[in-house]
C-alpha cells in the first residue's frame, strides 16, 4: 500500500520535475542553482504529505507558485548580499550591444534578452510562453488580477521584440 | 489570405490578448512556413525559441562509473612496480658483502670516537676548577 503511494508520487514527480527546474533556471539563471532548487523544492512537496498530493492539477499549481517563492527568496538574500550597483527596472540594452559580438547563435540572443529581464517578467514570460499556462493560472501563481497579467506580458513582448530588433539592426 | 490571419494574430499577440491555442497556432505557423516577410523574422526567433526551451529537462545525473583500469593496463603497473622494486633492490636479500663492510667501518669509527672522547673527559677534569671562578668572583665583588 505504502509503495504504491510513493511510486505515485514518483511518477507525478518526473513530470513536474523538469518544469521545476525550467522555471527555476530562468529565474536564477545559473544550472548548478536551479539544480538545487530543484531538489529543495521537491523535498517540500514530498513533506507536503500525500493529502495534498492527490490531486496533481493543484500539485502543478502548487509546486510552480512554490518553486518562484523559493527562486524569489533566494535572488533576494543574494542582492542582498551584494550592493545593488543599478536600479533593476534600468534597460541595460546598450551593453547588449556591446556584447552582441560574443552572440553567435540567434536564439541565444533570445534567450540572453530573456534572461536580462527583471525576474517578475522572466517568470511570466516563462510560464505564459514557454509552460503554456492559461492567464488564469498565471494569475494565481503571482497573486495579480487577470487583467494586469495581459497587460505586463503585452508590454513584455513589446519590449523584446523591439530590443531584438534593435540588435539586429546594429549589426546591419 | 492566411497571411491575413497571422498578421491579426500577432497584433493580437503583441497586445496580450492571444489564447493559448492562438499562440500555438502561431508556433506552429512559425516553424513550419519559410521565406517569411522580413518583418516576421524576428517573430520566428521567440517562437523556436520558446519551443526549444519547453524541452528543457532536469540534468539526469550520469553516475560516474569509475571506469576501471583495463586488464591490461593493470598488468602492465604490476610488472612496472615489480620491475622498480628489483632495480631499487628490494629482493636482494644477498646483498650481506655491503652489510659487512658497513659493519667493520661502523666498528672502527666507534673505536676512534670512544679514544677521542676519553681524552676530552682527561680535559675536563681541569674544567672543574672553573667553578671556583664564580665563587671567588662573588667574594671579590662583596
Amino acid at each position: 500500500m505504502q509503495l504504491t503511494v510513493d511510486n505515485s508520487f514518483i511518477n507525478q514527480i518526473q513530470d513536474l520535475r523538469d518544469k521545476i527546474y525550467r522555471i527555476a533556471k530562468r529565474l536564477l539563471i545559473s544550472t548548478e542553482e536551479a539544480e538545487d532548487a530543484t531538489q529543495d523544492v521537491i523535498v517540500k512537496l514530498w513533506q507536503m504529505g500525500e493529502s495534498k498530493r492527490s490531486d496533481f492539477k493543484s500539485m502543478e499549481a502548487y509546486s510552480v507558485t512554490m518553486t518562484k517563492n523559493y527562486c524569489l527568496d533566494r535572488l533576494k538574500s543574494k542582492q542582498a548580499q551584494n550592493v545593488a550597483l543599478e536600479d533593476s527596472n534600468f534597460e541595460n540594452a546598450t551593453d547588449f550591444l556591446q556584447n552582441k559580438i560574443e552572440l553567435r547563435d540567434e536564439l541565444k540572443w533570445v534567450e540572453q534578452l530573456i534572461d536580462q529581464l527583471p525576474e517578475k517578467e522572466r517568470i511570466l514570460i516563462q510560464l505564459r510562453e514557454i509552460e503554456q499556462y492559461e492567464f488564469e493560472e498565471i494569475a494565481s501563481i503571482l497573486n495579480l488580477p487577470e487583467g494586469t497579467v495581459r497587460v505586463y506580458l503585452s508590454r513584455i513582448r513589446k519590449k523584446l521584440r523591439k530590443q531584438f530588433l534593435e540588435i539586429q539592426n546594429y549589426g546591419n | 489570405m492566411e497571411t491575413n490571419k497571422i498578421e491579426t494574430l500577432l497584433k493580437k499577440y503583441l497586445e496580450g490578448e492571444t489564447t493559448l491555442k492562438e499562440e500555438t497556432l502561431l508556433k506552429v505557423y512559425f516553424s513550419e512556413t519559410e521565406n517569411l516577410p522580413e518583418e516576421w523574422k524576428s517573430y520566428q526567433q521567440f517562437f523556436s525559441f520558446y519551443q526549444e526551451a519547453k524541452n528543457e529537462s532536469y540534468p539526469i545525473q550520469k553516475k560516474k562509473t569509475k571506469t576501471l583500469l583495463q586488464p591490461i593496463l593493470l598488468v602492465a603497473a604490476s610488472l612496472a612496480i615489480l620491475f622498480t622494486m628489483q632495480l631499487s633492490g628490494f629482493f636482494n636479500s644477498s646483498n650481506s658483502y655491503d652489510q659487512i663492510e658497513a659493519e667493520n667501518v661502523f666498528k672502527e669509527f666507534q673505536v676512534q670516537m670512544k679514544s677521542v672522547s676519553s681524552h676530552l673527559n682527561n680535559g675536563s677534569q681541569n674544567l672543574a676548577y672553573l667553578a671556583y671562578w664564580n665563587t671567588t668572583a662573588e667574594k671579590l665583588i662583596k
